[in-house]
């Protein structure tokens, strides 16, 4: 449904008090936002030197390796994870039970455990053990077994979004289970999925920022590094903010190409953090 | 298993804080993402570029870094509240935005006929919305709210990195303490699975209801 | 679709003017900045004449763990790259300065000929199990010798002795001595500063924040009463931002070891001889110098006693 439904088109009056009703919300929001420019500044937040740094070439640099090394992260873990998905979500809509419910199960489990505890796990837990993961794969595996979980559902809502016709076509001209799986859903649902395998991603690129946690060095992590040798907390972090948003907005954006060049609707698959 | 009757109290503390937690910042989510929703589809241009840059923003940043940026940078914009409440804070910012996006495919979700229709038949503006728009759209919205408080909880994890006692938290120490990690693990899971369940169950009762107002 | 692409050019524009406010209100902002200017005396921390100065160890007995790191060609350390004085990332170099790098590249020069060390950040609470697995070689972590570790972990040292100190706000309320902090909420870093505050005063509260310079933006912006260290990174603190203070109190002693796997006792000898070595040769001294001393800015003490130390 389209907003504009809601009104009228605005007569000249209702125009007037729009557009002074506009200018007053206008002011409001500069009003806090200079108010809060002004606290900052009086902190000597707004110092010119402090925000310097983010224009010199080898801390950006610096930052820029941090971003590569999300962005591998980002990748690996959403690769793995969409493979990880993928399976879960067949084997919980296999037939055979001794593949539904362990599926079930996992699916279950890790989406119901916070990403903090399952690295915490892999961190404190596992060489308790005896049992020892390199940093990065530490990070990967746990976002991994989160995402995937979470994965799995939408590639489970996608399957089932598509019509049972398909799959009973399928089975009459006697394909097995298996196949009808392979060739006739699968490759359906995949493109319906294509937007959802971009938010994937971005879900991916900001949770690998928990390596500020293990201490691997991607981009979070190394605006932590910078805050800690310039001392200015702020605007390291702000810093790698700006970074964080034009990437994901710019997959996002990515995903809506992807979805008007496929001439497919977007998906209403509901978005997990 | 003495180990875990030695150190259950902090272990049921943190749980404790991870309820509080999620309790104090969804309803904040909830208002917050709302309000933002409103001020998308209003009519007045900078509430909509506020809430579209809003959205824009927190949806791209990583929890972490709002946390963070809250509890450090706010005391020097001359806000100093204590950290249990920076992190709600932070929780609240953060998933408003996905309340305040799942608020409006809520509403687009409603057929535009209904809204016609109610306009055909004279309903000022204010009942249009409260009397058809909202309660259609609230039943496509609890599915996704419901998945917002549980992201919420699992949120509070965060808690963790930033110092606050929290489940998370608690666990690690528990498990440090002791060198029992699949029983200090295992405890932990059992509370976030808890408090996963009791949401689904409270979704599905809700959207039962929901179905039958139509 | 209309709606869609104007929706889109009203966010570019807010970004737009977003951006282009920040650099014009930082320009406004810009008097009086000399008092708050970021940590210039970190860019000064450079130990590579220590490093050059360290010996290379000859006929080193063969041990497991010196195996490992011959073969891998680099030295395996736990450490910190944020702890100013002692391991902090310069972002503009890419290397780790301060007294345990130093003394960790002094460790590789001596182990395999030249400084290459990886160091892992993981924080305080994993040193016993990433040595006890193997993780790492050896822990150079502001790590405290204590006898309840050295159950887990070979220490070799004491290489440092720290003393802990307290910093305030210069705004906020006078410490004097031990007993004002009783009762108060007092930022430390877990680990060797937590300890000696828990062991030095019991009555305090300790908040623990992961970094130092969390702890000195608690502490300035009045989050804490007051942040307990080692008197090495507060007086690097103090001495670059104004609005903090070293207050005369200091406590307690933590005699920092070189950590390294329980299951092989040949090479702590090793790692002892190393001690033994830089400690007689003046390198010891010149990394003392070049890094603590940059920021604390007296003469460098003797070093510790090895073995002096229940533990090591």
């Amino acid at each position: 449904m389209n907003e504009d439904i809601l009104f009228d088109a605005l007569g000249p009056r209702a125009k007037a008090r729009l557009r002074t009703v506009s200018i007053l919300c206008g002011l409001v929001l500069t009003a806090i936002v200079v108010a809060l420019l002004v606290q900052l500044g009086l902190a000597g937040q707004l110092d010119l030197d402090r925000w310097a740094m983010l224009a010199d070439g080898p801390i950006l640099g610096f930052l820029l390796q941090g971003l590569w090394m999300t962005l591998v992260v980002g990748l690996v873990s959403t690769a793995l994870s969409v493979v990880l998905g993928v399976f879960l979500a067949l084997g919980r809509l296999s037939r055979t039970r001794w593949l539904g419910i362990p599926s079930a199960t996992v699916i279950e489990f890790f989406r119901a455990m916070p990403l903090l505890l399952i690295l915490f796990f892999f961190m404190f837990g596992l060489p308790l053990l005896g049992v020892r993961i390199p940093l990065f794969w530490q990070l990967v595996l746990a976002i991994v077994a989160h995402a995937g979980a979470i994965f799995a559902e939408i590639v489970r809502a996608g399957i089932l979004a598509i019509g049972r016709g398909q799959s009973e076509a399928g089975k009459a001209i006697g394909l097995r289970h298996w196949e009808v799986m392979a060739f006739v859903v699968l490759p359906q649902a995949a493109r319906a999925l294509t937007p959802a395998l971009v938010s994937q991603m971005v879900r991916v690129i900001k949770e690998s920022s928990l390596g500020y946690v293990v201490g691997l060095a991607e981009l979070l992590n190394n605006g932590k590094v910078l805050s800690e040798f310039s001392g200015n907390f702020i605007q390291a972090y702000v810093g790698v903010g700006v970074i964080y948003i034009v990437v994901n907005i710019l997959l996002s954006r990515l995903a809506e190409r992807l979805a008007e060049r496929k001439g497919t609707v977007k998906p209403q698959l509901q978005e997990r953090s | 298993m003495s180990v875990l009757f030695d150190h259950g109290g902090e272990i049921l503390d943190g749980f404790y804080a991870t309820l509080l937690l999620t309790v104090c910042a969804f309803p904040l989510a909830l208002v917050l993402g709302s309000a933002m929703a409103i001020c998308r589809i209003s009519p007045v241009r900078p509430l909509r570029i506020l809430g579209r840059l809003y959205v824009d923003v927190v949806r791209n940043s990583p929890l972490l870094l709002v946390v963070v940026l809250i509890i450090f940078g706010l005391p020097d914009a001359g806000l100093l509240i204590p950290l249990f409440w920076c992190l709600v804070l932070g929780l609240g910012i953060y998933f408003g935005a996905y309340v305040c996006e799942t608020v409006r495919s809520g509403i687009r979700a409603v057929d535009r006929g209904q809204v016609e229709a109610a306009r055909a038949i004279g309903l000022p503006f204010r009942r249009v919305v409260t009397d058809v728009l909202l309660p259609q759209a609230f039943r496509a919205m609890v599915q996704p709210l419901g998945t917002i408080l549980i992201n919420t909880a699992l949120g509070s994890a965060l808690g963790a990195a930033v110092g606050v006692a929290e489940l998370t938290l608690e666990t690690r120490s528990f498990n440090l303490e002791t060198a029992e990690p699949i029983l200090a693990f295992a405890v932990a899971a059992c509370g976030y699975l808890a408090i996963n369940l009791v949401v689904s169950l409270a979704v599905r009762l809700i959207e039962r209801k929901a179905r039958v107002l139509r | 679709m209309t709606q869609g692409r104007h929706a889109r050019r009203d966010v570019v524009r807010a970004a737009l003017l977003a951006a282009g406010a920040v650099p014009v209100l930082a320009a406004c902002g810009g008097r009086a900045s000399a008092r708050t200017t970021g940590n210039n005396a970190y860019a000064t921390i450079d130990q590579t004449g220590a490093i050059d100065h360290g010996p290379v160890g000859a006929d080193l007995p063969e041990t497991p763990t010196l195996r490992r790191i011959r073969d891998r060609g680099v030295l395996l350390q736990s450490g910190s790259v944020t702890m100013p004085g002692f391991g902090l990332m310069n972002p503009r170099t890419g290397r780790i300065t301060g007294f345990d790098a130093g003394i960790a590249q002094l460790l590789a020069k001596y182990l395999l000929g030249r400084p290459e060390v990886d160091t892992i950040t993981g924080g305080a609470d994993t040193r016993e199990a990433i040595l006890q697995n193997h993780s790492v070689d050896v822990a150079v972590s502001t790590y405290t010798i204590k006898k309840s570790r050295a159950r887990l972990v070979n220490f070799s040292g004491p290489y440092y002795v720290a003393r802990s100190g307290v910093l305030v706000a210069t705004d906020g309320h006078r410490v004097t001595s031990l007993n004002d902090l009783a009762g108060q909420e007092v930022a430390v870093q877990p680990g060797a500063a937590e300890e000696a505050l828990r062991a030095g005063c019991p009555a305090a509260k300790p908040v623990v924040f992961e970094e130092s310079s969390q702890c000195s933006a608690a502490v300035r912006q009045g989050r804490v009463r007051a942040w307990s260290a080692n008197t090495a990174i507060l007086l690097g603190k103090a001495a670059v931002d104004v609005r903090l203070e070293m207050t005369p109190v200091t406590f307690g002693s933590s005699p920092f070891g070189i950590g390294t796997p329980k299951d092989d006792p040949e090479f702590k000898k090793i790692v002892v001889g190393f001690l033994e070595r830089i400690m007689a040769d003046g390198t010891w001294r010149m990394l003392w110098e070049q890094t603590v001393g940059a920021l604390v800015r007296t003469a460098a003490p003797a070093p510790p006693k090895l073995g002096s130390v229940p533990g090591s």
